[in-house]
């Protein structure tokens, strides 16, 4: 455990950059609203591992209605209050991490994969299980 | 001194004191009241050291909720011989929580007829017995020099167990029990049956047999019971003379009640920033050891039963599943923060010790096959209820609601949905079998551990618990022979 997944970081960004370059000439990245693309944001610093997929893929069997990258993307942005625009790194980060707790706070919380996670967590695997 | 009974030359032994058992209660019995003016007369089935024919007479039948058909715990999860299961323990020790006392509504047949304060004194004597400090009323809050996983809250609280190394009493007190003037240990001396008067309200002798043959009685002016929470029921029930039901039995209560402390070594996980918790506190090599327990409030919010959380820093590393999620939790925990603290960069297992709420069909009976003495064996049905492993699994769950909330880890939960029972044992701590109550319509025992309806029969031991918290109860079992020393003390010095 002490040692992360190495080269996942590294690639990661490039992923990042790679969609992000990618994305400027895709369709939906140009429609997308500015909270879709800061959701999307957030979803790509979701470690995007096998395990993640699966948790975010037992958690759409649990919740089929919202297995939908929209649907999960708009219930983020409502709840994160991805508004305005121009919401930094740290800000989208920020809130995210005050969610969570706000969500265990609550118990808003379910079990998938014997892990106990926030709602919130759940939908960002569930939305990085969902993106291509 | 110590005497082997086949070497008696008399039918009748004559004390004042017979205590029948010697291990952590009996012995403690022995030892307090030594060089008290009394004539005491300690009994133990065995000898000094282990032989498997003696360990044979308590074979058994026993099964259960997570026991399989025929198991060999009777068998296996107690010595007999001279020093009892203190020969084997592994040194926990706890002096049950004040909780554990009361009658909590949502635990049925909980709590006891006094509260703890009765057995401060004595657990400051227990405390001396198995080499440990006192325990006293405020340390597990005064303990905050180490960093817990979990700090203290409405929730949970960090509690403390303290490790005897652990006390071998036979090493310990045999010696100057063989030494005293006052007392007679007899080995391998096999209680067969206590004798009643004819209106069943005295005992007037017990009666001994060896293995080899030879028998003779002892007659005292009082007698304990200290056989451990399987045998103490035994006894009592194959003592029908009088009592058809056996002695103390007039309510069907004898051997009934019986429990354990479920243990589940793989309750779950936590992941947490490497460096949050204090891995010596948890460690189980120190002279404490510290354990994550939900709190009075929590228990009663959500109707749990009391338990102990252990980490388990000395784990194989994680599973694959384990570092990536805790990879993805590092992710979104250490966004934002300007100073990293990677929530996936440390592990452990959870280690889940809990109580076992009291149920009447988890019971001790007497099996139609008989030992070598002629006696018939016991036998066990330990029955838990689903209550018991809910608790558990809720537990495991509000403790990764409050990780999460307090962003200092997550938890995984251990307790499958399916199959709930898988991986749950027994810790061999046998209690209930006798339980206390100042009601003879509700317990075996009065607070004072004498036997309803029989003036000078008391027990000793777990089997007088009617509640057992989640800690290891040898620490309790002592404390109770001290204060039932205490008693027979002042009963004796009466006539």
């Amino acid at each position: 455990m002490d040692k992360p997944l190495l080269d996942r970081r590294a690639l990661l960004k490039m992923g990042l950059a790679a969609s992000g370059v990618l994305g400027v000439g895709a369709t939906w990245w140009h429609h997308a609203s500015m909270e879709n693309r800061l959701v999307l944001r957030l979803a790509g610093w979701v470690a995007r591992s096998e395990d993640v997929t699966t948790i975010g893929q037992a958690y759409l069997e649990r919740q089929p209605e919202e297995a939908h990258r929209d649907t999960l993307t708009r219930l983020l942005a409502r709840d994160l209050s991805l508004f305005p625009y121009g919401v930094s790194d740290d800000e989208l980060r920020q809130r995210s991490r005050a969610k969570i707790a706000s969500d265990f706070a609550d118990a808003n919380t379910l079990t998938v994969q014997g892990w106990i996670l926030s709602r919130t967590e759940l939908r960002l695997c569930a939305l990085a299980a969902l993106l291509p | 001194m110590l005497v082997r009974a086949n070497d008696v030359d008399t039918q009748t032994v004559r004390s004042d004191l017979c205590i029948i058992g010697a291990g952590a209660a009996g012995l403690t019995v022995a030892h307090t009241l030594r060089r008290s003016g009394f004539d005491i007369c300690l009994l133990e089935s065995g000898d000094l050291t282990y032989a498997p024919d003696i360990q044979q007479l308590y074979g058994g039948a026993a099964d259960g909720t997570v026991l399989p058909p025929n198991s060999p715990y009777l068998s296996q999860s107690r010595l007999r011989y001279f020093g009892g299961s203190t020969n084997h323990w592994a040194g926990y020790c706890r002096p049950l929580d004040d909780l554990d006392f009361r009658t909590r509504p949502w635990v049925p047949n909980s709590g006891w007829p006094y509260r703890k304060a009765t057995l401060s004194k004595y657990y400051d004597g227990a405390a001396a017995i198995v080499q440990i400090p006192s325990f006293d009323e405020g340390e597990d809050a005064q303990r905050q020099h180490t960093e817990p996983l979990v700090r203290d809250s409405d929730a949970f609280v960090t509690k403390q167990f303290h490790m005897s190394p652990p006390t071998r009493f036979a090493e310990r007190y045999g010696q100057a029990l063989a030494d005293a003037s006052d007392v007679s240990v007899y080995l391998g001396a096999n209680v067969v049956c206590i004798e009643a008067n004819e209106a069943g309200t005295r005992i007037d002798r017990v009666r001994v047999a060896t293995l080899s043959g030879r028998r003779f009685d002892v007659e005292s002016r009082r007698y304990v019971l200290a056989t451990g929470g399987i045998e103490n029921a035994r006894l009592l029930l194959i003592s029908d003379g009088v009592h058809r039901a056996g002695l103390g039995n007039d309510r069907d209560l004898v051997g009934r009640y019986f429990m354990e402390h479920p243990h589940v070594r793989n309750a779950g996980a936590v992941v947490m920033p490497r460096g949050l918790a204090d891995r010596a506190a948890y460690s189980r090599r120190g002279p404490r050891r510290a354990v994550i327990c939900p709190s009075e409030a929590l228990q009663r919010k959500h109707r749990l039963l009391n338990s102990s959380i252990m980490l388990e820093f000395d784990m194989p590393p994680p599973p694959p599943a384990v570092r990536h999620v805790a990879n993805m939790l590092r992710d979104l925990d250490t966004l934002g923060r300007n100073q990293r603290r990677d929530i996936g960069s440390a592990w452990s297992g959870c280690f889940v010790r809990a109580e076992q709420s009291p149920n009447r069909e988890s019971r001790v009976t007497l099996a139609s096959e008989r030992d070598a003495m002629g006696i018939r064996r016991s036998r066990l049905e330990w029955k838990m209820t689903p209550a018991d492993i809910e608790s558990i699994r809720r537990t495991m769950e509000l403790l990764g609601i409050e990780l999460g909330s307090s962003g200092r880890g997550r938890a995984r939960q251990g307790i499958q949905a399916l199959s709930p029972w898988e991986g749950v044992e027994g810790g061999d701590h046998h209690m209930g079998t006798t339980r206390m109550s100042d009601s003879p319509t509700e317990g075996v025992v009065n607070s004072d551990c004498q036997v309803h309806g029989v003036a000078n029969l008391y027990v000793a031991g777990s089997s007088v618990f009617p509640t057992a918290g989640f800690a290891n109860p040898t620490l309790t079992i002592v404390a109770l022979a001290v204060k039932l020393a205490d008693h027979l003390r002042d009963e004796l010095r009466d006539g």
